[in-house]
């Protein structure tokens, strides 16, 4: 009984918005509606996310496991953020100035190592792989965007290599439309299945 | 320079060299640089979620509100309770019900955007491109227009047999059991190519913007050192 009660949840909600698409003036009210609730709960549920990272990093300090010392200063970094920003709101300059000048560098170092991980990696690429069909198109892509993104060619007055630059810009999207439709219609299915209950994601109930 | 701006300088100068740190080998100094990170974006999260979806999607209506907007609450409050109250293992079941309410939202929302925001759009830019009007004597068509149109035809329909990966209902022998049909053998070939020079078109714009970022920190280091130590 559970189990239908859930289903019928799943499909009224999913229904309604889904029918909202092509009756958007007549149900905008109750899709506003239905929209703010999720919106809230996944708000909800991303605190309590955030409850369980606590969780753990308080148990790893008090068990004195091996990274106490991290979890400590996680800790602290997150007291700090949350008391600061509640006191004196997200909009506050020392708020802004700590986010800007400790997320945007971490953030950039990281991206930073990116690259050298990257390059790391794709140099490993063929000796991992092998000569495959895929190897192949993958190094030709690479090597082929690096070009032509270093404007290393004059197309001003040359309107053959013009055409020709443009062309082999437009390759590397034709396999980009088809893995966007195969996503696309993979979403689909998942999006049916859960939708008519063949997929529970949220459990038997 | 104020101080204050050189104070958060430096803060940025030490956290890059730590995270930086991690091409000569995980060390201490980076695992210190991203629990300090991860704590303070928790705590911004936590904030942000606070200031701009419970704030005003839940307790300002319930304190400013009319009595319907109130009673309109209580349908979500019912379900935030459900939620926070299946975190104890023993009321884990009562979780199904908001998760439930979310499951069905998403795949609405999924099944949405995967039709009118992919596969009609994606699907008429290929046939667009077959358009009689561009493709026509009277238009005059260039032959990267033509060939444009025929290298996005076969890459989306190859690129989309590779992942095809069904067999004969009723096969005749043990091979049709386990292999796919043959057309479908070779435009997956095809579509391996592709995917290929796609991965390596995205690989390529990642690794450039790794770079950049690389070369951002770089100047931005030598900056901060040469006002520190050289006098600006």
């Amino acid at each position: 009984m559970k189990k239908m009660l859930l289903a019928a949840l799943t499909l009224i909600v999913g229904l309604t918005v889904l029918a909202g698409y092509f009756f958007r003036a007549e149900l905008s009210p109750v899709l506003t509606l239905i929209i703010d609730w999720g919106i809230l709960l996944l708000g909800v549920a991303g605190l309590i996310g955030l409850g369980y990272l606590v969780r753990m990093h308080l148990a790893r300090l008090f068990r004195r496991e091996k990274g106490g010392f991290y979890s400590l200063i996680a800790l602290l970094g997150f007291v700090f953020s949350l008391a600061f920003g509640l006191v004196y709101s997200p909009h506050h300059p020392f708020f802004r100035d700590l986010i800007l000048n400790v997320q945007v560098p971490v953030e950039a170092s990281l991206l930073a190592i990116l690259a050298v991980s990257l390059l790391y990696a794709s140099l490993r690429l063929i000796r991992t792989r092998g000569w495959t069909l895929l190897s192949v198109g993958f190094l030709f892509g690479a090597v082929l965007s690096l070009i032509l993104n270093l404007a290393f060619f004059r197309e001003e007055g040359n309107p053959l290599l013009a055409e020709m630059i443009a062309f082999l810009r437009g390759i590397p999207m034709a396999g980009g439309r088809g893995i966007l439709l195969g996503m696309a219609l993979g979403g689909l299915i998942v999006g049916l299945r859960v939708l008519f209950s063949i997929n529970r994601p949220y459990g038997e109930g | 320079m104020t101080l204050s701006t050189l104070a958060w300088g430096v803060i940025g100068l030490v956290l890059t060299v730590m995270v930086l740190s991690y091409l000569i080998g995980d060390n201490v100094f980076f695992r210190i640089a991203a629990h300090v990170f991860v704590g303070l974006t928790a705590g911004y999260f936590a904030v942000i979620i606070l200031y701009q979806i419970v704030w005003p999607y839940l307790i300002s209506p319930l304190i400013n509100g009319t009595w319907g907007e109130r009673l309109w609450m209580i349908a979500p409050l019912v379900l935030i309770l459900l939620l926070v109250i299946s975190q104890f293992p023993k009321l884990i079941k009562l979780g199904t019900i908001p998760l439930a309410y979310l499951a069905g939202l998403t795949a609405a929302l999924v099944i949405g955007g995967a039709v009118f925001g992919t596969l009609i759009p994606q699907s008429r830019a290929v046939v667009e491109a077959f358009d009689p009007n561009r493709l026509s004597p009277s238009a005059n068509p260039s032959w990267r227009v033509i060939a444009d149109a025929g290298v996005m035809l076969i890459g989306t329909v190859a690129t989309l047999s590779y992942f095809h990966f069904g067999r004969k209902s009723q096969p005749a022998d043990d091979l049709e059991k386990t292999e796919r049909p043959k057309v479908f053998e070779v435009l997956s070939k095809v579509g391996q190519l592709f995917i290929g020079v796609t991965l390596g078109g995205i690989f390529t714009g990642i690794f450039s913007s790794a770079v950049l970022a690389l070369i951002d920190r770089l100047i931005f280091m030598g900056g901060m050192i040469s006002q520190l130590f050289g006098g600006g």
